[in-house]
């Protein structure tokens, strides 16, 4: 969820309840401080309203994850649910500190605090996370593609790859698309490149370099991308790979060797589109499990809680 | 171009799928960890717990229930006291080993031990120091919280020339018991300009010299006493060397004629006659010593006329007086006795030079062959001074004795308070300021006790905070 300049009026009433709900509880719990003999905790008025609140909260921030499994739900839009989970669960913080007392207390409860720090930060851990990378990979990867399909339009690359070589040089080379499944009905998206549109006039002579270096060098590229030890890996290098190959074919074929390295390219941003989508979305692993912890020994210090006074 | 299938945001991808499943290891195992500590460990709600016990209760720990009664609050101040369970339930656990006092009877509200007593708060905490708070909740407005009108200060707010008032057991000095400090901090007790004979180390007897030569620089027979504030003000910790383990020396020890006066003011009466000197056990009443004298002089009498022995003693008929040679022995005796009796109660040297008496004035109460209606004023020194609060001397014994007490060297008479009020202890205790006071503590629990806190001397071990019964090992483990 970007949070700028363009989306703050969506976050601005949000931020102000964020800002109004720290100050008045801080200022209700100071205004206790003054009749009580120690920090008030959990048991006082405002520690025990305090803990109700931060709890009902962290209940709330469950629901997300409900919210996102059932999409039809017609309970407000993603993005609303997602800006209140934000700026709730960070209200979340100075209402559960107060309520603590400012003490970790015994094991439940210092392991409780822990695990509420953790999901915080991890959470705003993310969040600058969401709010930096998606710019990154706008800037990085014009032809960024969708996730999820990388694995489907990494064997369309190669397919394209093959049909260009089967028209330039008269043969098929290894028909090394033809494992990666082109499903069905083809729905183009993204943006143009040489390789989907040019269509060369036929069967060019002396381009077994080419067909060659296809099927050495850039079919495995496509295949495995930049985790592969190889020269097409690295703009620079693969520039000059290039540069080299053209020198050894006819004229005709060099528009073939530039949809190539288009491919290469390609590959290359998709790869960087991985990495950055992994640290987009890796945080999760640290803020989601350590929640689910959270809210089941939250149940157990409420019972507890209120067991002993 | 690159083409997509339809369904591809159906799709799961591996951080999402990760994620899930991590969440659900995560959900497993915190479902796993509660049910088993509830399944199987006796000590299931001991993690719930705030943080450690005091030291003093750490054998009962892991055993909530020991001390908490399950959905009552501990505290009465807790806002869920007015709705939830039996306050007192969880005091009268604590009560089964500290039966406590009650504060004052008229209190309110009545208030639950864990309101005061903060438990959960570390090994080392200490569950008596307690906050200013804890005493002047009720201390800082005493009518609104006294059924009846207290006789005490209805306002105090903490230690300060302020805050606080006077000490009230050195008001006045109850004390009967003469006796001049000015004087005898003087170099062999000088008598002034009038003259007199100065108390040398000489005219001590041998047994006792030692000791006060031992506390003076010039330590030859003829040199003057010169007593200090320690010869007679001894703290309670084994200095004289009386037997049985003394204590930590708290409080000074009561002045006792046989310790710190005997040396220098020895009861003796001096009558010519065989048997020499006559030393009258202190603590005696008058009519003791009036029969003590009389056997005396009657014995030495006898012996001054040794034919007495001998002479018939002739029957003493019911209703007739005995014959004129006793009258005229008992004549000699009882003039003896009234002699003696005068220097004892009359002469400002033996006990009237300390002591008051109660009955007839002393000149019309000593007449001869009468025993004196005359009573020993109880001397009435208190042996605590600050009745009300607790005082460590050996906590002090760093300063000088005048530091506190600066008006004794100049104190003739016994009325005089020497005892330092309250000014002169927020000189040192009280809040640190640039205006110099240095900050010795000055929390209420410094001086005050609340439970038995009437009594200052009394420590924790009175008998009047043991518990109500005793208890067997397994049931103080089990705290049962």
């Amino acid at each position: 969820m970007l949070i700028d300049r363009e989306s703050w009026p969506l976050h601005r009433n949000w931020a102000i309840l964020f800002v109004l709900g720290t100050v008045g509880s801080l200022v209700w719990y100071i205004v206790a401080c003054f009749d009580a003999v120690d920090w008030p905790g959990g048991s006082s008025l405002p520690g025990f309203t305090f803990g109700i609140v931060g709890g009902v909260i962290i209940l709330f921030e469950m629901v997300l994850w409900l919210r996102r499994k059932v999409r039809t739900w017609r309970v407000g839009s993603a993005q609303s649910w997602l800006r209140a989970h934000i700026w709730l669960g960070l209200l979340s913080l100075p209402l559960l500190i107060l309520h603590s007392g400012l003490r970790f207390g015994g094991t439940l409860t210092t392991t409780l605090m822990i695990l509420f720090i953790l999901v915080i930060a991890s959470g705003i851990w993310g969040l600058t996370l969401q709010n930096l990378l998606p710019r990154m990979k706008v800037d990085e990867t014009p032809g960024e593609t969708t996730y999820v399909a990388m694995e489907q339009v990494v064997g369309q690359l190669l397919t394209e790859g093959d049909e260009l070589i089967a028209s330039v040089c008269g043969a098929k080379p290894d028909a090394a698309g033809e494992e990666q499944g082109d499903a069905g009905v083809p729905v183009i998206v993204g943006v143009g490149r040489r390789s989907a549109t040019m269509r060369p006039a036929g069967v060019i002579a002396e381009t077994e370099p080419l067909a060659e270096f296809y099927r050495e060098q850039v079919v495995p590229f496509l295949r495995e991308g930049t985790a592969l030890d190889s020269p097409l890996a690295n703009p620079g290098t693969a520039g000059v790979v290039f540069q080299n190959l053209k020198a050894r074919l006819p004229a005709a074929a060099h528009d073939v060797v530039d949809a190539l390295a288009d491919l290469c390219d390609l590959r290359r941003q998709w790869d960087r589109e991985a990495r950055l989508q992994f640290w987009l979305h890796n945080w999760l692993w640290v803020h989601y499990p350590l929640s689910v912890a959270l809210v089941v020994l939250m149940i157990v210090h409420v019972v507890t809680a209120l067991k002993y006074w | 171009m690159p083409r997509l299938a339809l369904d591809c945001h159906k799709q799961v991808d591996e951080i999402h799928a990760w994620k899930e499943r991590i969440g659900a290891a995560a959900l497993v195992v915190c479902i796993v960890w509660v049910a088993a500590n509830f399944a199987f460990s006796e000590q299931r709600d001991f993690h719930a717990s705030r943080g450690p016990v005091a030291g003093v209760h750490q054998m009962w720990e892991t055993q909530c229930n020991a001390c908490h009664t399950p959905f009552a609050p501990i505290r009465s101040h807790s806002w869920q006291a007015l709705f939830l369970g039996d306050v007192q339930a969880s005091s009268q656990k604590c009560q089964t080993c500290h039966e406590g006092t009650t504060h004052h009877a008229g209190q309110h509200p009545e208030l639950s031990c864990a309101s005061c007593h903060r438990e959960h708060r570390g090994r080392d905490a200490s569950l008596v120091r307690l906050t200013d708070r804890d005493c002047t909740q009720c201390h800082n407005d005493l009518a609104g919280h006294h059924a009846k009108k207290p006789a005490f200060e209805l306002t105090v707010s903490r230690f300060s020339a302020q805050g606080h008032p006077e000490f009230r057991s050195i008001k006045n000095d109850p004390g009967k018991l003469k006796f001049n400090h000015e004087l005898h901090l003087r170099a062999g007790m000088a008598p002034g300009t009038g003259g007199g004979a100065l108390m040398t180390l000489g005219k001590i007897p041998e047994p006792l010299r030692k000791r006060y030569r031992d506390q003076q620089s010039t330590k030859h027979d003829d040199a003057p006493v010169q007593l200090q504030c320690a010869s007679c003000h001894q703290l309670d910790a084994g200095d004289l060397g009386l037997p049985g383990t003394r204590s930590a020396g708290a409080y000074m020890l009561p002045i006792a004629y046989e310790n710190h006066c005997q040396a220098c003011h020895p009861l003796t009466i001096e009558r010519k006659g065989p048997d020499g000197l006559l030393t009258i056990p202190h603590r005696l009443e008058p009519n003791l010593i009036h029969d003590l004298m009389f056997n005396h002089f009657t014995a030495q009498a006898v012996r001054g006329q040794p034919g007495l022995l001998d002479r018939k003693v002739d029957r003493v008929l019911p209703g007739k007086l005995t014959n004129a040679l006793d009258t005229t022995l008992r004549e000699v005796i009882d003039k003896n006795v009234e002699h003696a009796e005068k220097d004892l109660y009359l002469s400002n040297r033996l006990c009237a030079e300390c002591h008051y008496f109660d009955g007839k004035p002393v000149p019309q109460a000593v007449q001869a062959g009468k025993r004196p209606e005359l009573q020993t004023a109880p001397t009435k020194v208190p042996p605590v001074w600050l009745q009300h609060a607790k005082f460590n001397h050996t906590a002090h014994r760093a300063m000088e004795c005048a530091a506190c007490h600066e008006a004794a060297s100049r104190s003739k008479t016994h009325t005089d308070v020497l005892i330092p009020g309250r000014d002169n202890c927020v000189q040192c205790h009280g809040p640190t300021t640039s205006a110099g006071t240095p900050g010795a503590r000055f929390a209420c629990t410094q001086c005050h006790q609340y439970h038995n806190g009437d009594h200052a001397a009394q420590g924790i071990g009175a008998a009047r905070r043991n518990p109500r019964a005793g208890h067997a090992i397994d049931a103080w483990i089990q705290a049962k």
